[in-house]
């Protein structure tokens, strides 16, 4: 492999890093390891990196090779990580508990939505992307998008009330 | 937490997330790429699997193939990686061991809702007859210049080479040697019959369909299962009246003509574009126009007028 790929990947892949991250996390949370979808996502997208013919749709790029791994691979569950008691006893630098705690409340929420919901929120909501762009990387209409946003957008207010209920 | 409803609650936790520092470090997610194109070399090109020392002195464990359509990539883990202890940063990675299982070749079909449109979902078996190519052992293979046929009647017409009829995806995707055929909104009951016979003398592939439905003569909604021995490819097709689409699905071969995987592209024409997507990831040719990043085939053409072909396949 040459080093020109792997700087071009660096350079593609270094300002997208927490986007697509915190999307892997959120995506499977209480599923699967999200690294192991990263690792898997980034590998494909350097495999076909020379299949890229415009370097300002690498972020689309990549989030559509995760997309699509995950639509077409009924995944072996593992074990979870971060939906075990491990949370209690994570370091905390930065003196972050508490958005740790509330980005752990949405993950826990958005991992009972129906997987259409859950994709299509964390693509808008958390990785900013647009309708548009959403509704080609689930291969569905606009109106089919923004039903599930706002169908996803429902349930979950339902789960946090009932949450906060109890 | 106080808030002032449910919405701007909702809101404040996006907004968290959002901002939340991430846990991976990019230079772990590169130094992953960089040791899986270090040991990539010696991966042999028929997906056969390869123990490397790495330069540490750990043991690696990497394969890369393509099993009846799915990429299925591994790269080393090392020791270094595993956890040892519960903190944040042993979060990063799971304990390796020697359960390295190709996830994508679960036996399971992934079942999708009806009302999920376009979506394909690939299903493998672990053990594929013959080993197949990685993906990019199947980019420098040329294309034959086939034929054309239209159906028209349930008879077949010979039209031209491929290149000049259905340009603009033949130029813009990238394509081994492909059996291809097209649904399009103008398709046919009796035409998925002829394909079915067609997939069926050509390589013993055993096509079913339901879900048809059609509004004004269109062709709008369809679901297609093909089977071949264990591989197998499912697909759930809807459209809306108001635009168009091409969905192409067949099966790659080997030079000898022999039976390798299914592939399916769907293209639709929106805003003006046409974009496609394949489910073997084969992205091409993207607008600079950020609004819309899809996938362009044909900037220029109008799907619409590729149509009037009706059902084709070469």
């Amino acid at each position: 492999m040459s080093s020109d790929k792997q700087e071009k990947f660096h350079r593609l892949y270094t300002p997208v890093h927490d986007k697509f991250e915190r999307f892997c996390r959120a995506r499977v949370y209480g599923d699967m390891d999200y690294f192991d979808l990263m690792h898997e996502s980034v590998i494909v997208a350097y495999e076909k990196l020379d299949t890229l013919k415009n370097e300002g749709a690498f972020l689309y790029f990549l989030f559509g090779i995760c997309v699509k791994i995950l639509a077409s691979s009924k995944r072996k569950k593992k074990p979870s990580y971060a939906d075990t008691n491990e949370w209690t006893h994570l370091k905390d630098p930065g003196n972050a508990t508490d958005q740790r705690t509330e980005v752990r409340i949405l993950h826990e929420a958005l991992a009972v939505l129906p997987e259409d919901q859950k994709e299509a929120l964390m693509l808008f909501e958390i990785a900013g992307f647009t309708i548009k762009e959403i509704a080609t990387m689930q291969q569905s209409g606009e109106s089919a998008i923004k039903q599930r946003l706002v169908r996803g957008r429902n349930k979950l207010t339902e789960l946090l009330t009932q949450n906060e209920e109890v | 937490m106080k808030m002032t409803n449910n919405q701007d609650y909702l809101n404040q936790l996006f907004e968290a997330a959002r901002n939340e520092t991430p846990i991976v470090s990019v230079d772990k997610i590169c130094s992953a790429v960089e040791a899986h194109a270090a040991v990539g070399l010696a991966v042999t090109a028929s997906g056969k699997f390869s123990f490397l020392t790495l330069k540490n002195g750990l043991i690696g464990f990497v394969a890369t193939g393509v099993i009846a359509g799915s990429v299925a990539v591994f790269s080393p883990k090392t020791v270094e990686e595993v956890p040892q202890e519960k903190t944040v940063q042993k979060v990063e990675m799971p304990p390796i061991s020697e359960e390295v299982t190709p996830t994508t070749n679960t036996p399971e079909p992934i079942v999708e809702k009806v009302e999920t449109p376009t979506i394909a979902t690939v299903v493998d078996s672990p053990d594929v007859e013959e080993p197949v190519p990685a993906p990019a052992a199947n980019i420098d293979v040329e294309i034959g210049e086939d034929e054309v046929v239209i159906l028209v009647n349930d008879q077949k017409v010979v039209v031209d080479d491929a290149s000049d009829d259905v340009d603009g995806i033949v130029s813009a995707i990238r394509l081994g040697l492909r059996k291809r055929y097209f649904i399009t909104e103008k398709t046919t009951e009796e035409e998925l019959k002829t394909i079915i016979a067609e997939l069926k003398k050509d390589a013993g592939i055993k096509m079913t369909y339901n879900n048809l439905r059609f509004s004004n003569n269109k062709l709008l909604r369809f679901a297609i299962e093909l089977k071949k021995g264990r591989s197998m490819i499912r697909a759930h097709h809807s459209h809306q009246p108001s635009s168009s689409y091409i969905y192409e699905f067949g099966w790659k071969m080997n030079e000898n003509g022999k039976f390798i995987d299914f592939y399916t592209i769907s293209c639709h024409e929106q805003d003006g574009h046409v974009c496609a997507i394949s489910n073997d990831c084969e992205l091409k040719d993207c607008q600079n126009d950020n609004s819309f990043r899809g996938v362009i085939i044909d900037d220029n053409d109008n799907l619409s007028n590729r149509n009037n072909r009706k059902t084709h396949f070469r």
